[in-house]
């Protein structure tokens, strides 16, 4: 009785495999073949999302990056998600959410190109691997966001060094150009507290407006998550304060407004543009505008 | 003050229920500032591209490009942020569909530096500016008259004959195919595809959407589909873009496809045929894609 018992929680047990401890994506970039074909659940690092082409990456976190060869071209170190539909259209819209986000991915994970599954295969299936330069797939079932990486320069897939990063100027407030900013910024946030989609469409030019009427008000947008969602929306008034609630970055046709989304940023103000890409962890979020004829507007 | 209450509510209802104004896509692309930040209503013909969706003028509106830059259609963006269908969904390919919604141009004027002397290029936000979307509606699907729609090259696929030793066992394969779209079984699916990729399309038909879209004609089809020669054929390919040969079964998914088989392998999009890549290995087949 108690072997049928001992028996049946064996079978039971090894038909669970997701709940065992999460692989790491350094392991499965070690010794790939050795999780071909299985269900498994992943930890790692959103390092990469490409919006346009639907594509996200799960990358190492900093600590397990420093057991693997630098990230190169030739030898990559993250792995592929594959997404449905409806988990790219999410993550399409709600970057921020998992930007950089520390996560466990349980899925199906395969791999396409290795070098002795592969050689007897047809050419139409080979002929895949050519671009795929990551370390297999993972295809993804679910995500539970477990934190945000605070170095965002470090876990990409090809990070920076201290030396790539581009340095920003900040734009004093007390500048033509900051002066003119600044009503701006007070329109924006006037706006955004009150939820108020047709004042924040008349902050875009004319032959950019259309873009701001749908996605003001249509929910299901990206511009809407990231102007007036809960999660992203500047509501705090003393982001309202130059210098302390929000600095400007920037040029004299380009800029970007960062607010701070605490009661205090010092110190956490961003450091390269790579910082402008904010996510949920971040202590900032910023936008991006531009002048066109004279008026500063938010740009596309 | 009763009449003045009922004649602001009726102000007020005509104001949230402007209607949208009809334009063409040649107009927009003549004239686009007379047409920025107004409700819009557009009607073209559907164009997938792996760098999004396009509207295009409609053929009894299209004027031809000229013979040095034919890659100039009069066409507009459609920006995907509120786009119903799936970013890289090329089955509604050609669809006529009509769009509510407003026109936006990222860079009106290219060809002039801006204000910082700058000549911007727009090309990520296409030539012609783009249509945000509130709504879509699909009213057929046209019939392409220019090469952008024109069936693919077909030359180099061959019907293979049942006689054919390289065709022996193709019917049991077939007749396992269509069972299982019928039977909507992705477990199915994934048991008669090539081992290296069962996972791969395990994680794809799982999802039942993506299940439908590959295989909900060939479900709703009728008996004859297993019927080799009237239901499905077995073509031999050879493509210049792959080195080696392979195989495509096509199976008619849209009436009587007599007289119509010599173009199955290039009805890329599932308009009357869903074919699929196979692969023969040592006597058996396999389905790849």
């Amino acid at each position: 009785m108690r072997a049928l018992a001992t028996f049946i929680l064996a079978l039971i047990i090894s038909a669970l495999p997701a709940f065992a401890a999460p692989v790491k994506v350094a392991d499965i970039v070690r010794n790939p073949a050795a999780y071909l074909d299985q269900r498994l659940t992943v930890s790692g690092v959103i390092g990469s999302i490409a919006v346009d082409y639907d594509g996200a990456a799960l990358c190492p976190t900093p600590e397990d990056r420093a057991t693997l060869p630098a990230a190169t071209a030739e030898r990559p170190i993250c792995i592929e998600m594959r997404l449905h539909e409806d988990q790219r259209k999410e993550i399409r819209i709600k970057l921020e959410k998992y930007r950089q986000a520390i996560v466990e991915i349980t899925g199906l994970y395969w791999h396409r190109c290795l070098a002795d599954l592969r050689a007897r295969e047809p050419e139409v299936v080979r002929e895949d691997c050519k671009d795929r330069g990551l370390n297999g797939y993972i295809g993804v079932e679910s995500i539970a966001i477990r934190g945000y990486n605070a170095d965002r320069n470090l876990t990409g897939l090809y990070p920076q060094t201290e030396g790539e990063r581009d340095q920003l100027t900040e734009l004093s407030p007390q500048s033509e150009e900051g002066l003119a900013i600044d009503k701006f910024v007070q329109a924006f946030l006037t706006a955004v507290r009150a939820k108020d989609a047709d004042a924040l469409a008349l902050l875009a030019p004319k032959e950019l407006r259309g873009f701001a009427r749908i996605g003001f008000t249509v929910p299901e947008t990206r511009l809407y998550w990231y102007v007036l969602s809960p999660e992203m929306a500047v509501r705090n008034e003393s982001a309202r304060r130059a210098g302390t609630g929000y600095r400007v970055y920037g040029g004299s046709r380009r800029a970007t407004v960062c607010f701070c989304r605490r009661s205090n940023c010092a110190g956490a103000w961003p450091r390269s543009g790579n910082e402008f890409y904010t996510n949920l962890g971040s202590p900032t979020v910023c936008h991006f505008i531009e002048r066109r004829q004279g008026t500063w507007w938010l740009a596309d | 003050m009763l009449r003045s209450l009922a004649l602001f509510a009726l102000v007020l209802a005509v104001g949230v229920s402007v209607p949208p104004v009809p334009v063409t896509i040649s107009e927009l692309i003549a004239h686009p500032a007379d047409h920025y930040d107004q409700r819009l209503q557009v009607s073209g013909v559907l164009k997938s591209t792996t760098f999004g969706p396009h509207l295009c003028e409609l053929p009894s509106r299209a004027t031809a490009p000229p013979a040095d830059a034919p890659w100039d259609r009069p066409c507009i963006d459609i920006a995907t942020s509120n786009w119903p269908f799936p970013f890289f969904d090329f089955s509604k390919r050609g669809a006529l569909i009509t769009i509510v919604g407003y026109f936006s141009f990222t860079c009106p004027d290219p060809k002039t530096p801006n204000e910082d002397g700058v000549q911007v290029m727009c090309v990520d936000r296409g030539w012609n500016g783009y249509i945000n979307v509130e709504s879509v509606a699909i009213g057929g699907y046209a019939t392409c008259e220019d090469d952008e729609c024109a069936p693919e090259d077909t030359s180099g696929a061959h019907e293979v004959a049942s006689s054919d030793p390289g065709a022996q066992g193709i019917d049991g394969f077939a007749r396992a195919l269509v069972s299982a779209a019928r039977s909507r079984s992705a477990d199915r699916v994934v048991a008669i595809t090539l081992p290296s990729l069962r996972t791969e399309t395990r994680f794809t038909l799982e999802d039942r959407s993506s299940f439908a879209r590959y295989y909900g004609e060939m479900a709703n089809a009728p008996d004859w589909l297993t019927e080799r020669g009237k239901g499905y054929r077995l073509f031999d390919i050879e493509k210049t873009d792959y080195t080696a040969r392979h195989h495509e079964l096509c199976f008619c998914i849209k009436g009587d496809c007599a007289g119509r088989w010599s173009q199955a392998t290039a009805d890329r999009y599932g308009a009357n045929f869903s074919c699929h890549y196979v692969w023969r290995d040592g006597g058996a087949w396999y389905l790849l894609y």
